[in-house]
């Protein structure tokens, strides 16, 4: 008497299909989903003929998304959070040479979108308007 | 008569204290700008340690630094990213992965100042630079502790104090610690340091 029916089979084959798609979004999507959980990136921000880079770092507790921005010697050039439920960003502090209304209003608008594009498992964002991209690796075995 | 006296031996206790802790403070001024005058080179492993408040949360990054009187400096992160300066007299180069760039410092003054900065501080010479900072230095056991207030607008927009750790055998730099507006602070620990070892002259190519 065979293991398992014809159907069963079937069932079981579906299962393990979901299973490695869900693995494999998992893999591909580096962001913080559960509580407490850390993601590190090497982030570029190009605009017109000046570029911006650093690690940006991602936490998250309950439905908010707590991030710096600091640039390779360690020196912070902004903090933010977004709230998932308001869709919100907030700027806690940004560095005095960049802390201006417009730049404010630009990494408001921007910024969920990065995020949303980290969330999707993409690598760049574009303002087509202003032409500014990010440019975003995910930093694997990261010291904590 | 008495109260007079003890007065009296308070005051000069006083004055005799501070006399003590200024020819302390001058003597390791002294010391560690004689130290930095004798380096020709400087070689090091680094371990830096950024601690953001806001997250709660710790980053290390580690790298190697080179160093060679009077104006080369590399300064190279290995992980968890690498990204690589290096300062050849007026010309710094920023390379990250593919990607690189070349500064001219007598076209831009604000990393000019960044690589004499860097530069001072790994020598030890920003101690004798009043131009830039306020100094003070405690002399605690083993070490030397020197606290750089920064003077300049830029820097006080970037930093409330940079503390400058020295090892009083070798007085040299062992540790700098960065206190940023923010609450954030960064410390970088130097280890493996080599002074006065040959470096390949390749370390410092600008290309």
């Amino acid at each position: 008497m065979p293991l398992f029916s014809t159907s069963n089979k079937r069932l079981l084959l579906l299962i393990g299909i979901c299973l490695c798609f869900s693995l494999l979004i998992t893999a591909q999507t580096n962001y913080p989903t559960k509580e407490g959980d850390k993601v590190r990136y090497e982030m570029q921000i190009e605009f017109r003929q000046a570029n911006l880079s650093g690690i940006c770092l991602l936490n998250r507790q309950n439905d908010i998304v707590k991030s710096s921005l600091v640039n390779e010697f360690g020196v912070s050039l902004m903090d933010f959070s977004y709230n998932e439920l308001t869709k919100k960003i907030k700027i806690l502090h940004l560095t005095k040479k960049l802390d201006r209304i417009a730049v404010r209003q630009l990494l408001k608008h921007d910024l969920p979108k990065v995020l949303n594009a980290m969330q999707e498992g993409n690598s760049s964002y574009n303002n087509k308007k202003y032409n500014i991209t990010y440019t975003f690796s995910h930093i694997k075995n990261s010291e904590e | 008569m008495k109260r007079t006296f003890i007065v009296t031996l308070i005051i000069l206790g006083c004055i005799a204290t501070s006399v003590a802790q200024t020819f302390n403070e001058q003597q390791a001024i002294q010391e560690i700008s004689k130290a930095a005058a004798t380096i020709k080179t400087l070689q090091c492993d680094f371990t830096q340690t950024k601690s953001l408040k806001m997250l709660g949360d710790k980053m290390v990054s580690k790298g190697k630094m080179y160093c060679a009187q009077p104006n080369q400096l590399r300064w190279e992160y290995t992980t968890p990213y690498t990204y690589t300066f290096i300062l050849n007299n007026n010309n710094v180069l920023l390379k990250k992965g593919a990607t690189s760039e070349v500064v001219d410092l007598n076209q831009n003054n604000m990393f000019k100042e960044i690589a004499r900065i860097m530069m001072n501080s790994v020598l030890g010479t920003c101690l004798t630079d009043t131009k830039d900072f306020k100094v003070g230095v405690a002399v605690n056991g083993q070490q030397y502790k020197a606290t750089l207030i920064p003077l300049k607008k830029e820097m006080k927009q970037m930093f409330t104090k940079i503390v400058l750790t020295y090892d009083t055998k070798t007085t040299l730099v062992k540790q700098v610690d960065l206190f940023e507006c923010n609450g954030d602070n960064t410390t970088i620990e130097l280890q493996n340091i080599k002074k006065n070892n040959p470096i390949n002259a390749t370390v410092f190519n600008i290309k």
